[in-house]
């Protein structure tokens, strides 16, 4: 599915962090939001320090004791799924970040698969403010003049 | 042959032509000009309007942070002038023809230059700009009776808003009630039942500092301190029968805000508004019309993190997502967390609140 050395980049829109094992992830642009169990928390936490899939796989199965086999099926899946949700993107120019992230503990309950569970309420909530039409529908970006110099004469 | 894309006149100079036409609606208008010194979160505000309807429209949902101190300096000084009625025009029409970039924001559009050094707000009836490290928010409303329920429900909202985050006091979508001087903070999205229970605790004697914006400043050691921006609320007309006590508050001659009413609980119990309490818990509602008991259970602080903040995040202006939420996570870390799950009953929701205070207490 992916190369071995790929590394992915995450979207800009994507504002996440880890809380206690759980990552909570904010799409800006869309307003969808998500979680990750703790498998897949582990892998966001991999995927932000810009580790290739190869490390990726390698943690995982190291970390929640399954086959390496597994884990990179496993990994893909949820790759592809953060993938389609807009979230990541392969990037094949990035190179890999030197493996500076510290194995986690041994993991003490049950191995799930990575899961990502999402959150449509807020876009549905969002989408029910339009503005008013006719005042100023559309963004816009103009060039600005500058500020003309302080009078510095007195 | 291909155009020019317009350019935006410098800001600055808007803000200072703003800021002398409310001296001219001033000196049209004297009998008119009125001023309130208010405290939000420890920081100074001077809010002055030229125009008596305009005054009684936008200074209520203030009133409670009105402070006997005054200041030569407030951090923020907000001058309004009512542009019917004093007869001075606005000086100039729209946003984008003096700040760089802006977007639609619910009912009109927000803008700001490239440097965040200014910001615009525009709706149909009002327009305002903010000098956000110099702290003047000036700007016109075209008639007040034009104003919607939301702007004369939260005036200012925005700006005011950007300014306060600025200032390290990060407004955070929640309702805050207190029992005794402890807060409870109430978070969720639209619809999960934050007026509910903010409003059924403030009938049962709690203070009330708001059922929808809270602004949260950085923690003293684990501290956390939620003030108050409004003290406004908004309800459901389809619930209303279920408050039939709020019906004199119901702010008279505003129209609604898509199916919901604007209240004014300080008509009613003026004594428990509060401007300042400490934060002792975190709770989420949630509705459930199929009970008629309130209960409540301890839930983790990634539960918590993940049903207050995106609604934080996502429905407010100017915020920075990062720190919003590394607020809320460290908040969530620092007081106990619960679910709250709504009954029909709604007299079992403060005494389950007050239930959950003793628990951790």
């Amino acid at each position: 599915m992916f190369d071995d050395g790929t590394c992915f980049r995450i979207s800009p829109e994507a504002t996440g962090k880890i809380i206690d094992g759980e990552a909570v992830i904010i799409d800006l642009a869309t307003g969808v939001y998500y979680s990750l169990n703790p498998s897949g928390s582990r892998l966001w936490e991999l995927l932000s320090a810009g580790q290739s899939r190869e490390a990726m796989a390698e943690l995982l199965s190291a970390e929640f004791g399954i086959g390496r086999d597994r884990a990179e099926k496993d990994l893909d899946a949820l790759l592809i799924r953060l993938i389609e949700e807009g979230l990541v993107a392969p990037d094949d120019e990035a190179p890999a970040a030197p493996s500076q992230v510290a194995p986690g503990p041994a993991v003490e309950h049950d191995y799930a698969p990575p899961e990502l569970l999402v959150y449509h309420d807020m876009a549905d909530l969002l989408a029910l403010d339009p503005p008013v039409p006719g005042l100023m529908p559309e963004a816009w970006d103009y060039p600005e003049e500058p500020d003309p110099p302080e009078d510095t004469s007195t | 042959m291909k155009t020019a894309p317009p350019r935006a006149a410098p800001s600055r100079l808007a803000l200072a032509r703003s800021e002398a036409a409310f001296l001219q609606a001033s000196s049209e208008a004297p009998a008119e000009h009125h001023s309130v010194h208010l405290e939000l979160g420890g920081l100074a505000i001077r809010l002055s309007v030229v125009g008596t309807t305009l005054w009684e429209y936008l200074a209520p949902p203030l009133s409670h942070l009105a402070s006997p101190r005054s200041t030569a300096r407030p951090g923020l000084t907000i001058k309004l002038w009512d542009a019917a009625r004093t007869g001075i025009a606005g000086p100039f029409a729209t946003l984008p023809e003096i700040l760089p970039t802006g977007k639609a924001f619910g009912f009109g559009a927000l803008g700001e230059d490239r440097r965040e050094a200014v910001a615009g707000y525009q709706t149909p009836a009002a327009c305002m700009l903010l000098d956000r490290k110099g702290g003047l928010l000036a700007g016109w409303v075209r008639d007040p009776h034009a104003l919607s329920s939301y702007e004369i429900g939260k005036p200012l909202q925005p700006l005011l808003f950007a300014w306060a985050r600025d200032r390290d006091i990060l407004p955070v979508h929640a309702a805050l009630v207190a029992h005794r001087g402890r807060g409870v903070l109430l978070g969720g999205r639209g619809g999960s039942g934050k007026s509910t229970s903010a409003l059924s605790c403030l009938n049962a004697g709690f203070q009330y500092l708001g059922d929808d914006y809270i602004g949260v400043p950085a923690p003293e050691g684990s501290r956390f301190v939620g003030h108050s921006f409004y003290n406004t609320s908004w309800l459901e007309a389809s619930h209303a029968h279920r408050f039939p006590w709020l019906a004199p508050a119901l702010a008279q001659g505003t129209p609604s805000r898509g199916n919901k009413l604007l209240i004014r609980p300080d008509a009613l119990f003026g004594r428990r508004m509060a401007a300042s309490v400490p934060i002792h818990l975190l709770v989420l509602p949630r509705i459930n019309d199929g009970e008629t008991v309130t209960r409540a259970w301890r839930i983790r602080p990634a539960e918590a993190v993940l049903r207050l903040a995106p609604s934080s995040i996502l429905q407010l202006p100017f915020n920075d997502p990062r720190r919003l939420l590394d607020r809320m996570t460290e908040l969530a870390h620092a007081v106990p967390c619960y679910h709250l799950e709504l009954g029909t009953d709604l007299a079992g929701i403060p005494r389950s609140v007050e239930g959950i205070l003793e628990e951790v207490s």
